[in-house]
């Protein structure tokens, strides 16, 4: 199963969110 | 009494000091209404917490529900569209700043350049389109801010599965092997 906030393996580049807040959160507006 | 001179300063100030996010998305509504509610939500927790929203500054589909949803919320929303499209009359007439550009790259290129993060929702070919310029942009370290797949009710697993595929075929890193 894929981690909340992270691509798999794609170091992270491509941030991955559920939710409007976690999403804010993600791009350090939270 | 405040001075013209300096209401305009901190007018300026706020401009500066305000943080933006651009959202990429579709111009279509899509068959879930949980698409459509996604880009309200969005919309309106923008606006709520003070971040401007910049997008593409149409009025349908996935673009006009996070647009009208900042607006509901009091927000300032910064449409960016081209000309071809003022012309077949799918700009919103509400949004706080409408800046029309001359092409599609010219409108990519402002929008890139005002924001300090990047929020994708669902969308078709020029939502993936800007999404993958942005990565892309970002593996060169032409810039840092972040990007963020808003991953709505499963709609992009199958291409993040692919993106899983690119990766182990060592496809995704940037020049001389890092990114």
């Amino acid at each position: 199963m894929r981690s909340r906030g992270n691509a798999a393996g794609n170091r992270g580049i491509l941030l991955v969110a559920e939710t409007a807040d976690e999403a804010l959160g993600l791009a350090g507006l939270g | 009494m405040i001075s013209r001179a300096r209401l305009y300063s901190e007018s300026m100030h706020e401009q500066i000091a305000k943080k933006s996010v651009a959202v990429f998305c579709a111009s279509a509504s899509g068959v879930r209404p949980e698409y459509e509610v996604a880009a309200d939500e969005l919309g309106r927790t923008l606006a709520q917490r003070g971040i401007g929203l910049i997008y593409g500054g149409g009025k349908t589909g996935l673009m006009g529900a996070v647009a009208d949803g900042a607006l509901a919320a009091g927000g300032h929303v910064v449409g960016v569209i081209p000309h071809v499209l003022v012309d077949l009359e799918v700009a919103h007439d509400g949004v706080s700043e409408l800046h029309v550009t001359s092409t599609m790259h010219t409108r990519k290129a402002l929008m890139a350049e005002k924001a300090d993060a990047f929020i994708i929702l669902p969308g078709g070919y020029g939502t993936f389109e800007e999404m993958f310029e942005v990565l892309a942009w970002q593996t060169l370290k032409i810039h840092s801010k972040p990007v963020v797949l808003l991953n709505v009710a499963g709609f992009y697993d199958t291409m993040l599965e692919f993106l899983d595929v690119c990766d182990r075929e060592g496809m995704l890193r940037g020049i001389g092997g890092f990114c």
